[in-house]
């Protein structure tokens, strides 16, 4: 089954690299230390982080604008399944179902890419926390231009707390997300898809 | 003054002066007016200090008098105006000038050799003073002698170069504010370093610039806007509250993590925090704060606390799901 076209499986691919490194600059920033010898130095990694947004954020244009003018956008729309109980199906599938050998109770078709519980976490991440880790990151990149001038001294310190939660809440959404590509029809099915395009069936 | 042409001169100066008044008497206090600014203060010195004033605290280089001065020169005036309003707003307001100044100034027309008059130092009215313990004069003395400053090739490099003596003024940190603490002090820094003219009495190098200088900061203008030129480029290693062992460039601070840390140098010296980072309103170096946000020095000690245990139940759940695999796999 052809579900992930070229485009999506490059900005996937750039976006996870680009993401690792904004996290591990982020955090290397956020702890720095002169006895942090296994974070990278302060200075580079503002160098990289900013770099590295920079990347992200023309990325991220480009989902946005594919998702608008192809048939991707499609799996991320709300549909009649995607509700609270179809969440919980899902996790009580992933919690129990899955180990008495239970099928999935939303397969993946040509018309569903993702469970419910998939779609509201795509749907958060793309479409909530990463316009805003974007804006804040923006902001504190220019702050004299942007957070001085705009909001008023002194609230840097309001802009760098968004811009830090939401970098911890996406780096578990990655773990999770990482961890979730395991639980395919075999543990690389769903890393292989990504890369070849294909989806595997569930089934096999 | 003894000479009868002296008071007749001094007098008729004072006479053209009152066309502009600048002294108004009115009991025991007096207000000085010169120019916009209006300063009243209460001083037994100040009528005889106008004696000095009168020639000493006119503005612009446009005074001359060929029977006491043979040609004048602009350097040579700066140096002897004194703003009179900021004299009056000064630690040493109520000073005689002659306290400080040979007495023999007195006499007029003034002696040639007075031009090389040596000022005393600090110390010599400071110094070894329980009163003054808290300004630590004996620590600066100590480590201003092996400061870079101390080694200048041309002119000696006292403690008037930087601090004016008329107008030095002690200020309250807390009403002043830190923004403006860091633009006075870092005025007096470039006063020099980015004026030819007075740099060129003490070094015979070009005076660089800073900027181009700094280039290697990101955020160059943030940096130079907001922290003070002593706080990279003076030791930390000091008594002194504001530190005086200014040291060479090759020394100063250039690794980021200095100050961008738990142990920031810059909570150390600018806001005199303990080492170590301690939580101040939930942000380590949280006196901080209230100035700027600096990444690394200031994050939130709840914020890493939960973040730490959210992040370590995620993981344990992780493991969990996969040993649970793991065991049923086999099975």
């Amino acid at each position: 089954m052809y579900l992930y076209p070229l485009w999506v499986r490059l900005w996937h691919a750039l976006n996870g690299i680009l993401v690792i490194i904004l996290i591990i600059t982020g955090i290397s920033m956020q702890y720095a230390g002169k006895d942090a010898w296994f974070l990278i130095g302060f200075q580079h990694a503002v160098k990289w982080h900013n770099a590295a947004a920079i990347m992200l954020v023309a990325g991220y244009i480009a989902f946005v604008t594919g998702n608008l003018l192809t048939a991707n956008g499609e799996y991320y729309r709300k549909k009649e399944e995607d509700t609270l109980k179809g969440m919980i199906k899902q996790l009580k599938y992933y919690l129990s179902g899955m180990f008495r050998k239970e099928k999935s109770p939303f397969p993946v078709t040509p018309e569903r890419k993702f469970t419910p519980l998939q779609k509201i976490a795509y749907r958060i991440t793309m479409y909530a926390a990463m316009p805003l880790l974007i804006l804040s990151g923006l902001c504190l990149m220019f702050p004299e231009t942007i957070i001085n001038r705009i909001f008023g001294p002194g609230r840097l310190v309001v802009f760098d707390l968004i811009h830090i939660i939401l970098g911890f809440l996406i780096t578990l959404f990655l773990i999770i997300h990482i961890y979730s590509c395991t639980l395919g029809p075999k543990p690389s099915s769903l890393f292989r898809g990504i890369i070849t395009g294909f989806h595997e069936p569930d089934d096999q | 003054m003894k000479s009868t042409f002296g008071r007749l001169f001094i007098l008729s100066v004072f006479v053209i002066q009152t066309v502009n008044p600048v002294i108004v008497c009115d009991g025991a206090e007096q207000t000085i007016t010169a120019g916009k600014d209006s300063v009243s203060i209460v001083s037994r010195n100040t009528e005889i200090n106008e004696q000095c004033l009168t020639c000493h605290g006119r503005v612009g280089p446009d005074y001359r008098n060929d029977t006491v001065f043979s040609g004048t020169k602009p350097e040579i005036l700066e140096k002897m105006i004194i703003n009179r309003a900021g004299f009056l707003k000064s630690n040493h307001r109520s000073f005689r000038c002659t306290d400080c100044h040979s007495g023999d100034f007195a006499r007029f027309p003034h002696a040639e050799e007075l031009k090389k008059e040596v000022m005393p130092s600090c110390l010599e009215c400071h110094g070894y003073d329980e009163k003054y313990t808290g300004f630590h004069f004996e620590d600066i003395e100590t480590e201003f002698k092996v400061s870079v400053h101390c080694k200048t090739d041309k002119e000696s490099f006292t403690c008037w170069t930087c601090h004016n003596p008329h107008y030095d003024k002690l200020y309250n940190p807390d009403s002043l504010g830190i923004r403006q603490i860091v633009h006075n002090d870092n005025l007096i820094c470039t006063d020099c370093h980015e004026n030819k003219r007075h740099f060129s009495r003490f070094s015979d190098s070009s005076v660089v610039n800073i900027s181009k200088a700094h280039r290697f900061l990101p955020r160059r203008r943030a940096h130079l806007n907001n922290i003070r030129c002593i706080d990279c480029h003076a030791s930390a290693d000091t008594k002194v509250p504001v530190p005086h062992m200014v040291l060479s460039k090759e020394k100063a601070v250039k690794d980021c993590n200095e100050c961008h840390s738990r142990n920031s140098l810059m909570a150390e010296k600018m806001f005199r925090s303990e080492p170590g980072g301690k939580l101040q309103k939930g942000f380590y170096n949280g006196k901080m704060t209230g100035y700027v946000y600096l990444a690394g020095a200031n994050r939130n000690g709840y914020l890493n606390m939960v973040s730490l245990i959210v992040f370590s139940l995620m993981l344990i759940a992780v493991m969990v799901h996969i040993i649970i695999r793991v065991v049923i796999s086999k099975k």
